[in-house]
């Protein structure tokens, strides 16, 4: 656990909570690992991707190949290199 | 400094503690009963851990063949080792039926047969004819029961006007000194604002506390925040010593690697390199039972044979079989390996050990939902104003073991039912008693004890210790010395909560402070496991003790109370199993052996 150096920070640790531990994993992987260094862009695209329903999260980081959007797709491929 | 918060009061007919599926079924019903109701939920409903039970529901519609809510209470007493009760298993199987019809009618969507039936697939120990066949029970939708339950039960329950108070984080209730549970006081975490919530009923649906283990598969939120809550109300919890284990989660991150695997061939090795299930089971070898396999790999960890750094795992192998077959079969099983082990497992072996899965025990409760104790040589004694269902319950129809399918139909059916209940025993708008002062500065001053401790010790240290701890001594390799070395090392661990560290001392959007206060819930369950474990002497469903390797009916065919005092001393007592049914349609299963 880390204490977030803003409330910002710390409400998207919470959002990070998911419901399967798949996703957990691979979000709060992403907030420690690559949001902090990530374009503004990209930041808020992390940031649209946790009001995602679970099903479709799990889906775009784990089973789909082929992007329409590539600031989702570096997100992806920074958590499944 | 308890006095110096502002306090915002709610005042409900009933609340409910927590969004997943048992929660929102009983929300539903009770908004749809006309009672103004509140669901407080730490996490966006949606969100809740249900989103994960992607199996199905059972139910003996009798779709794909015959089928008989007789038989399915059968299964379910024998998968229980006789440890259900009884009247509850027929409750709960019976009313499967009705249950799923609502939540058909409610939207859920559930996979159809060609004909437009409900589909229904077969799941482990589910039978027919007491036995004799393989029953087709399960329904689902796709792969995304939990989630398409969540969602229409949400969809519904705002649709009956109940009101969600979402990122609110429970901190205890508010007992009347007559021992009536009168409300819930919660932290709003994005204003860091404290509220008091009164209703007639409380009803906890607030999940299992899987995460008291270093390796579980449930999410980061499962930390059984209702049970610690009943816990420190002086209420007991029930057959704690009941933890179901899967062979094989990832190490680390608990992420599940399906049977399949070992189904199309994979096999385990320790650190010698050695196919080891092959003495513990000559003929199934890696195909042995879940609890055999987790409980071999357990042995082999503790005698000094696992791998890695701190030889805590063990290895399961899958190159062997090359990468046409994986890619082919196991293309799921592939990829999580790749994405939570970073393991090729064309190359390499995945790091692996048994992790929890469910937990049977939590707050005992009647079928209808009521959360009872033992007082006064009555057992059933009905503590008023408050209920429990789901994992945070102990209903108990999975006694000392868990039949796939049928945890979303227990969330479902008792969360149909306690809404019965309350609308049975809360009169709407009825108005709430005065609560004196000091029911709340109890609780605010342990919120503070806590916001404010200055100790030495981090939060995520205490915790990797406890789950540590309950993985090496209370997982599936289980002997009184083993115990009596994990109540130790917890109570310790217990106590070391005295010397928290809370870096963090804001209000608004502090997880450091949330997580500790999670942690003073997860470790007087560690604790009630622990010590539920060491007194039972004997081997019933997923509590295998390796010197008592036999179930004894005769002295242990009784659920295990579980009272932790505030400062960790444990008192044992008992319930009796109910070997009782509430109707004249069905005889009480005698006890046998469970030999599948």
């Amino acid at each position: 656990m880390s204490i977030d150096s803003t409330p910002a920070l710390a409400k998207l640790r919470w959002r990070c909570r998911r419901g399967t531990k798949e996703l957990d994993v691979l979000t709060t992987r992403y907030l420690d690992s690559f949001y902090p260094d990530a374009s503004k862009v990209e930041q808020q695209a992390f940031e649209h991707m946790l009001t995602l329903q679970d099903p479709i999260l799990y889906d775009i980081l784990t089973v789909y190949t082929e992007f329409d959007d590539p600031v989702i797709e570096a997100i992806v491929l920074k958590l499944k290199p | 400094m308890a006095n110096s918060y502002e306090i915002t009061d709610h005042t409900y007919d009933v609340l409910v503690v927590g969004a997943g599926g048992a929660g929102l079924r009983a929300t539903l019903g009770m908004a749809a009963s006309g009672l103004s109701t509140a669901c407080i939920t730490k996490v966006f409903p949606t969100r809740s851990h249900t989103v994960a039970a992607q199996g199905g529901m059972s139910a003996s519609l009798g779709n794909m063949g015959d089928d008989d809510w007789r038989w399915h209470m059968y299964d379910t007493v024998k998968g229980s080792d006789w440890l259900g009760d009884q009247d509850a298993i027929e409750y709960m199987c019976r009313e499967a039926v009705p249950a799923i019809v609502e939540l058909e009618h409610y939207g859920v969507p559930f996979s159809r047969t060609d004909d437009g039936k409900i589909y229904q697939r077969p799941f482990g120990g589910m039978t027919t004819h007491y036995g004799e066949g393989i029953a087709q029970r399960t329904c689902a939708a796709a792969d995304r029961t939990g989630h398409a339950i969540l969602h229409t039960l949400y969809q519904q329950s705002l649709k009956h006007n109940a009101e969600f108070f979402i990122e609110y984080f429970a901190l205890d209730l508010l007992m009347a000194e007559d021992g009536t549970c009168c409300g819930v006081m919660a932290i709003d975490l994005a204003t860091g604002k404290l509220h008091r919530f009164r209703g007639h009923e409380v009803l906890l649906a607030t999940g299992g506390y899987g995460r008291t283990y270093f390796s579980c598969t449930s999410a980061h939120t499962c930390t059984g925040d209702g049970n610690a809550m009943a816990l420190r109300a002086g209420l007991p919890l029930q057959d704690m010593e009941f933890v179901q284990f899967h062979p094989t989660g990832i190490y680390g991150s608990g992420c599940l690697i399906t049977e399949g695997s070992r189904g199309e061939g994979g096999y385990l090795t320790n650190a010698n390199g050695e196919r080891f299930m092959e003495r513990y089971a000559p003929n199934a070898k890696d195909l042995a039972s879940r609890d055999v396999v987790s409980r071999s790999m357990t042995m082999e960890i503790n005698e000094g044979r696992g791998v890695g750094a701190e030889g805590d795992h063990i290895h399961l192998h899958l190159e062997h079989l090359g990468a046409d077959v994986i890619a082919e079969r196991l293309p799921g099983i592939a990829e999580s390996a790749r994405i939570f082990a970073d393991i090729d497992v064309n190359k390499d072996p995945i790091p692996v050990l048994p992790t929890v899965h469910y937990n049977m025990g939590g707050v005992p409760t009647n079928y209808h939902g009521e959360v009872v104790n033992l007082v006064d040589g009555n057992p059933d004694h009905v503590v008023p104003g408050l209920m429990a269902i789901g994992e945070a319950a102990c209903v108990s129809v999975h006694g000392a073991n868990r039949l796939g399918s049928n945890s979303l139909l227990d969330l479902i059916v008792f969360g149909r039912a306690a809404a019965k209940r309350a609308a049975e025993l809360v009169k709407a708008d009825t108005p709430h008693r005065s609560l004196p002062d000091h029911v709340t500065d109890k609780v605010l001053d342990r919120f503070d004890g806590i916001r404010f401790a200055e100790g030495d010790t981090s939060t995520a240290e205490i915790r990797l210790d406890l789950q540590k701890t309950m993985q090496s001594h209370a997982a599936v390799f289980r002997t009184g010395e083993s115990l009596t070395t994990g109540m130790e090392k917890v109570n310790g661990l217990n106590a070391s909560f005295s010397n928290v560290s809370v870096a963090d001392k804001s209000m608004i959007w502090n997880t450091d402070l949330i997580e500790t206060l999670e942690l003073s819930n997860l470790l007087p369950q560690a604790v009630a496991t622990v010590a539920s474990a060491l007194n039972r002497e004997e081997s019933r469903g997923a509590h295998a003790r390796d010197d008592f390797k036999d179930r004894d009916d005769e002295k242990w065919m009784k659920h295990s109370l579980a009272n932790v005092s505030a400062t960790g001393e444990v008192r044992m007592e008992y319930r009796p199993v109910h070997m009782t049914t509430m109707s004249d349609e069905v005889e009480v299963f005698p006890p046998k052996a469970r030999v599948y």
